[in-house]
């Protein structure tokens, strides 16, 4: 009775097999299409895009990353260029240093040297000179002692007198 | 006589031609241009599938993305791909089918019923041959009528739903599990062991639960397919009546309100369909153990000294 009576209901609103099952056919038709073809199409563009995006963002990750390095290893080379500079700079002031101690050493030995020279050299004119004068004074005083005299005196026997005269008289200014 | 009669407002869909012992409605036909319609967008959206969207395909990405991102925001990334495809198929056809409502033509453009006519001794012909005042105002057959106001298709749909959901519940839970949630005697028999009078008790109500959940499966088919034919209907009733008492102006106010509707049947179809289909997939024992270890664990930290 009372499926009788659904059944007249549902026959009212138009409800019937024959409509029922040609919507139904038509619901399962547009179903299988968008199910088998229209997003499995559109899911994979989707996935697609969001692997490119990741992709991209990954990328992006990556280079931030790399430039963080490069931006250290730069740095880090500066530091070391700065460090490895300011050595150089030291040792370059220290062998200056050193060089211009050993020149000024060499020309103190130098000038010493040079005066040592001219010291031994004026003692050796001056003997030279005291030499020359002792022989001008003996002949000198033969000559004087001659004239003086009168007389040829032995010449030997002279210039023994004279210059043991002269050598006395040396010792005595000495 | 007036210009304009108010038309006639009929539940039942009408025969507009047969194809062979097929009869062929004006909703039937509506349905058939709604899948052309829907190929027809489908097939320009995806034609290109470019990287970068634009125009119908961007169109066609925003609506299938909000679609899946609801469908796994409501039964999570796994269950939700399984969804997916019966949830967006209902929301996209149903709102396809709602909105052709207002499109110019449907509801207001057919075949003169002369048989109604002669049987209203009404002997008045169209203007031109093809504009109807007066008496016959209100004597056509639409060749063209919304899809979801016929109960044929909202019933195909609503069964769809619930077919699937006890298939997705036989696959996901098991046989046992499945039909246990249906005709549970388990407590009965297990307390009838122990002669546990209250378990039995127990157990008797769990089995008329069980039957009740057969009746509520089975309502859920009615109230899916009234719910949706009553709104879609009224709907198309209030622009026709509305149009009579007040054309052209009417249609200023009711035109948004009704693709409003549209959406919003369309949404609460496909989103009752997603919640009977999580329902169908979730194992009630499963549900309570997890409702109980959260219990404990709340009691845990509550008990647990800082």
């Amino acid at each position: 009775m009372q499926t009788i009576i659904l059944a007249d209901l549902l026959g009212g609103f138009g409800v019937n097999a024959v409509a029922f099952l040609s919507q139904l056919v038509s619901f399962g038709i547009v179903f299988f299409i968008l199910w088998r073809w229209a997003f499995p199409a559109i899911l994979k563009t989707l996935n697609r895009r969001q692997a490119v995006i990741q992709e991209g963002i990954e990328n992006a990750e990556r280079a931030r990353r790399e430039l963080d390095e490069a931006t250290e290893r730069a740095e880090q080379i500066m530091r070391e260029a700065r460090r490895h500079a300011q050595e150089t700079f030291e040792q370059a002031a220290k062998g200056a240093e050193a060089e211009a101690n050993r020149i000024i050493e060499e020309a103190h030995a130098h000038a010493d040297q040079v005066a040592q020279q001219q010291i031994a050299r004026i003692q050796q004119e001056a003997a030279r000179a005291r030499a020359e004068l002792n022989r001008l004074v003996v002949n000198l005083s033969i000559t004087a002692a001659s004239k003086v005299i009168s007389k040829s005196v032995d010449s030997k026997d002279n210039r023994r007198l004279v210059e043991e005269f002269v050598s006395t008289n040396q010792t005595k200014e000495q | 006589m007036g210009l304009w009669k108010l038309l006639e407002i009929r539940i039942q869909p009408e025969v507009i031609f047969h194809i062979g012992p097929l009869p062929v409605t004006n909703t039937l036909l509506c349905t058939w241009i709604s899948i052309l319609i829907l190929v027809v967008f489908f097939f320009f959206a995806t034609r290109r599938r470019a990287l970068v969207p634009s125009g119908i395909q961007n169109v066609a990405e925003y609506l299938i993305e909000y679609l899946l991102g609801l469908v796994e925001g409501v039964s999570g990334k796994e269950k939700g791909r399984r969804f997916f495809p019966l949830v967006a198929t209902l929301f996209i056809f149903i709102i396809t089918c709602n909105l052709l409502d207002v499109i110019p033509g449907v509801d207001t453009v057919g075949t003169l019923n002369i048989t109604a006519a002669q049987a209203a001794h009404i002997t008045s012909k169209p203007v031109l041959g093809f504009l109807l005042f007066g008496d016959l105002s209100n004597l056509m057959v639409p060749w063209i009528r919304p899809a979801t106001t016929d109960l044929n298709l909202n019933f195909a749909m609503a069964l769809t739903v619930v077919v699937t959901c006890q298939v997705f519940g036989f696959t996901t839970l098991g046989p046992r599990e499945h039909v246990s949630k249906y005709i549970n005697l388990r407590t009965f028999f297990r307390s009838l062991r122990k002669l546990d009078f209250a378990g039995m008790f127990q157990g008797i109500i769990e089995f008329f639960v069980g039957i009740i959940d057969i009746i509520s499966e089975l309502s859920r088919i009615l109230s899916l397919a009234f719910r949706l034919f009553g709104n879609i209907f009224a709907g198309s009733a209030v622009l026709a009546v509305f149009a009579f008492i007040l054309p052209f102006i009417s249609d200023v106010v009711f035109i948004p309100f009704e693709l409003f509707i549209a959406f919003v049947q369309a949404l609460v179809f496909s989103l009752l369909s997603l919640v009977y289909l999580e329902m169908a997939t979730t194992s009630e024992h499963s549900a309570e153990e997890e409702y109980e270890q959260k219990e404990e664990q709340r009691e845990g930290v509550a008990v647990s000294p800082p």
